[in-house]
């Protein structure tokens, strides 16, 4: 060919976006896969690790909150199709003033990752001992 | 030519986004493949681990157990599917995802994703042949860890 087709420059560049990693820092659902009855007692146990403060709303909403290092910190997590997702409602700095109200994403994202793990470390837990109780069978 | 062009694309991108068949099996490394970390760092975390015929269940919580207790940072599952489990590791930023297979003969651990500095440079059938020092040393103890419940099963 003397010049590229247009389809296939523009199937490429389809290909590539096919081959993108979809993987987030800590906006990845967790998968439960029909492992967690109590999903209450898996997320209190969870956000306990790293002080997080649990609460559900009336309409059975979870939420995880901390104030950490002046950062005020609210996430949701919404439990839907079997999963677990963190999802962040708000990140402000406590004490703002003029010179200081900057609030560093990088950082917050990382606090939101250990949320996200302390709440897969936990499901490990529970999937690990149903593989133990089920190689005794 | 547009339309012959654009079909042969998505039906490529069709092809590598649908999941391989998983089946761990005994490495074997080519060693033409440019660009190439060391034999050495390769076979520390893609070497099969022989089940020798234990149970597959026991296999099962072997491999989860083993990561629970990988030295220095634990893996956390991340989903599974028909002879593999999904495990995830996050770290200052960096992410990474190994799909450990498994079957009566092996357990196997490949690369599934990663995020930062553990994405592969060059993935040939999950075995990431280019990679980052800290991919290796990671991922080591997550193969060492799993091997260990595997021989005490």
């Amino acid at each position: 060919m003397k010049r590229l087709s247009p389809g296939l420059i523009f199937g490429a560049l389809f290909t590539v976006q096919a081959m993108a990693t979809e993987l987030h820092l800590y906006q990845d659902p967790v998968p439960l896969n029909g492992y967690v009855s109590d999903i209450d007692a898996l997320l209190s146990r969870s956000l306990q690790r790293n002080q997080w403060t649990f609460s559900k709303d009336e309409t059975g909403h979870y939420f995880a909150s901390i104030a950490h290092k002046n950062y005020e910190i609210k996430s949701q997590i919404v439990a839907e199709n079997d999963t677990l997702q963190v999802k962040l409602i708000s990140a402000t700095r406590v004490d703002c003033t003029e010179k200081s109200c900057y609030v560093d994403e990088e950082k917050v994202e990382g606090w939101l990752t250990k949320l996200r793990r302390s709440i897969a470390y936990d499901l490990t837990l529970v999937v690990r001992d149903a593989a133990l109780k089920k190689s005794f069978e | 030519m547009f339309k012959t062009g654009l079909l042969l694309s998505i039906c490529t991108a069709l092809v590598l986004a649908t999941p391989v068949a998983a089946a761990p099996s005994p490495l074997i490394i080519d060693k033409n493949v440019r660009p190439k970390s060391s034999n050495g760092r390769i076979n520390a975390v893609h070497k099969e681990i022989p089940t020798m015929g234990a149970d597959l269940n026991k296999v099962r919580y072997g491999i989860l157990a083993g990561m629970l207790e990988t030295k220095n940072f634990s893996w956390v599952y991340d989903g599974e599917g028909d002879g593999y489990i999904l495990a995830r590791f996050d770290y200052r930023g960096d992410t990474n995802v190994m799909r450990i297979e498994y079957n009566e003969n092996y357990v196997q651990l490949k690369y599934q994703d990663a995020l930062g500095d553990y994405v592969c440079e060059k993935l040939i059938e999950g075995i990431c042949y280019k990679n980052g020092r800290g991919y290796y040393n990671y991922i080591k103890n997550l193969r060492k860890s799993i091997a260990y419940k595997i021989e005490r099963l």
